[in-house]
């Protein structure tokens, strides 16, 4: 059994680089509208899009994602909206559903208090695009949301797109610790870590079903080469 | 007075708003803007709201400030869809855009409608007009649509929209009697009978037989004024279609007149006047020139306003009609409404410039330049018997 016919090696070889060839091509050809679940939001200085760590109750934000972040499908012609969602940390990010609203906790609100959701995608693409440069924290204590002493703790908060049905799709997460303070007008800080819990995968499937894929593949071919020692396999040991 | 305070004038606004007007029929796009979408009585007092009515090309364009949210909302505005294109009617509304990046679907082309169009927008089970549909198709129109303008409250139970009065409304009809007046002045009873008679005539004290009419099925002004006359839709459309008008486009008498008038499809011979129903506010909008003028070759060829009980519902002369308040107090006076979906003005989720816009005695559309503007398109203001503008408590789910 050790020594297997040179046919077989081809076989086994050609099947399982046809199915990580069919899987990765399937993935790619999707790639327009792969889904990503867990990329990195960052909360961001609106003025130059850089980083913005910590800030007080009224500090007005953005949100930057990844270059070309989009969703797995368009407003027009799929029905996929962007939403914005504020949950507890903890809380399955995936299991909330959007009709007009996230189904669980709040979202992210501009400095009018007006939440943000559900927008438009850009045509075709999906791309999240005109992500508001006016967002803070403020309205959710102001405008009767919350309590400062409900809002102290870890939340995770995001961008997601959602299908025609509501299905959460797409998620960009940026973690944020609110803390009760004594010298903000509305009496909180804020400080925000980009991405998603640290025992959450962080990557889009885009990347992780093919380098899966790619993952078998490799492992079929050495377990194929360690059951065939010889770099070049005999023609056959069937006794023929 | 009303015009100089209410208008903006045209060129300064011109300047102001950005220079000249997109050539279509419908609102620029405007990140931020709210969209209103419904029947075509409210369509020329929002197009003002707006900031431009009647809505471009119109040759009488003429521009206002725009009603707006707080500085404290930032300011946000309103974008609102006619209930027909340019030039067209609603009997082929085809499709509107309404945000950038959204799903082209079936325009509303009626209160009814706007509040079915509303309704999908917030339930996310999509939008198709039942007649006349360019999509034929459900459309997803999640996001597409915030309001929607209706001349009727709500018309079932339920809490998923909100209807906020902002302003009164006189229903009546407009009348064809070749010039002699014979059909100028009815009663209540001599209506009843009217829009209750299965051949859709009677035979007034003249001599003349008067034939029924009925505007768009669904729409506001057809239900109101069915309400005032206490006759069921089924029992009127018997009446209207005998005489081949059970869908008449609203408030329009050139359509009227162009069906039963000289030289019509149908015209009627001496002697045989016909009606069909029209809110006053509209008569006066387009006989004032400030409103979408669908009326005027009617006017010219004898069609008017008809008055009911011995109250009129206009006085003055054009282009200064007014309401005729006790008319608009009557039996014949209607509320018009501000829809919303209701979590948007109460709950975690409120958008505050919604409700800075139009919830509330104090909200824009209460202030006395809006309330003006109102005035200005023949609406009365509210009194406290018929309702506190900005109210939020009347709620259904249609």
């Amino acid at each position: 059994m050790r020594n297997i016919s040179l046919r077989r090696v081809a076989a086994r070889t050609v099947g399982l680089g046809l199915a990580g060839a069919l899987l990765f091509g399937a993935l790619q050809g999707a790639s327009a509208s792969a889904s990503t679940l867990g990329g990195t939001a960052t909360i961001a200085n609106p003025s130059n899009s850089q980083p913005l760590a910590s800030g007080g109750s009224t500090t007005l934000f953005t949100v930057t994602l990844p270059q070309g972040a989009a969703c797995s499908g368009d407003t027009a012609n799929n029905g996929y909206h962007v939403y914005s969602y504020l949950v507890p940390k903890g809380t399955t990010i995936t299991s909330l559903t959007f009709v007009g609203q996230p189904s669980q906790g709040y979202g992210l609100f501009d400095s009018g208090g007006n939440y943000y959701g559900p927008q438009n995608t850009a045509i075709t693409t999906g791309q999240i695009v005109s992500i508001p440069n006016n967002f803070e924290w403020a309205p959710l204590v102001t405008g009767g949301v919350l309590t400062v002493a409900q809002l102290s703790g870890v939340w995770e908060a995001g961008l997601a797109c959602a299908n025609s049905s509501g299905t959460l799709t797409d998620y960009w997460n940026t973690e944020v610790t609110f803390t009760a303070s004594g010298s903000d007008p509305n009496g909180f800080t804020w400080a925000a870590v980009p991405g998603v819990p640290s025992l959450t995968p962080e990557a889009s499937l885009a990347v992780v079903l093919p380098a899966a894929a790619l993952a078998v593949l490799g492992v079929g071919l050495w377990r194929n080469r360690r059951r065939s020692p010889d770099p070049v396999p005999v023609a056959s040991s069937s006794g023929r | 007075m009303l015009l100089a305070a209410g208008v903006l004038g045209t060129a300064a606004a011109a300047a102001g708003l950005g220079g000249g007007s997109p050539a279509h029929a419908d609102p620029a796009y405007y990140a931020g803007s709210f969209i209103v979408v419904g029947g075509d009585g409210l369509q020329d007092v929002f197009d003002a709201f707006a900031g431009e009515a009647p809505s471009p090309p119109a040759a009488n364009a003429q521009f206002y400030t725009p009603l707006h949210s707080s500085s404290a909302t930032n300011n946000e505005t309103i974008s609102s869809f006619d209930a027909y294109p340019p030039g067209g009617s609603t009997s082929a509304p085809g499709c509107i855009t309404t945000k950038l990046g959204g799903p082209s679907f079936d325009r509303p082309t009626s209160s009814s409608n706007g509040i079915k169009a509303l309704n999908a927008a917030v339930s996310g089970s999509g939008w198709e007009a039942s007649t006349a549909s360019c999509t034929n198709a459900l459309v997803n129109v999640t996001g597409q649509i915030d309001i929607a303008r209706s001349a009727s409250g709500p018309s079932t139970t339920g809490t998923t929209l909100t209807f906020i009065p902002f302003a009164r409304d006189g229903v009546g009809y407009a009348y064809y009697d070749h010039g002699t007046g014979n059909a100028s002045s009815l009663t209540t009873a001599q209506l009843n009978a009217l829009y209750s008679s299965s051949t859709g005539s009677i035979t007034l004290a003249s001599g003349d037989t008067l034939l029924a009419c009925l505007a768009l099925p669904g729409s506001a002004l057809r239900k109101t004024f069915e309400a005032a006359i206490s006759v069921t839709d089924s029992v009127a459309t018997t009446a209207a279609t005998a005489n081949g008008c059970n869908s008449l486009p609203q408030n329009n008498g050139n359509a009227l007149y162009g069906q039963f008038g000289t030289g019509g499809t149908n015209p009627l011979a001496a002697g045989t006047d016909v009606i069909v129903p029209f809110f006053a506010s509209s008569w006066i909008a387009q006989a004032d020139q400030i409103g979408t003028d669908n009326t005027g070759t009617a006017r010219t060829n004898g069609v008017g306003i008809g008055t009911i009980d011995g109250i009129a519902p206009i006085t003055g002369t054009i282009p200064n009609l007014l309401p005729n308040t006790p008319y608009y107090q009557s039996g014949y006076g209607s509320n018009d409404y501000v829809v919303v979906p209701t979590n948007k003005v109460s709950g975690a989720f409120k958008n505050n410039a919604l409700v800075s816009l139009f919830a509330g005695a104090t909200s824009a559309i209460c202030s006395t330049a809006a309330q003006n503007t109102v005035h200005l398109f023949g609406y009365d203001s509210l009194t406290s018997s018929e309702g506190t503008c900005g109210d939020t408590t009347k709620t259904g789910n249609s």
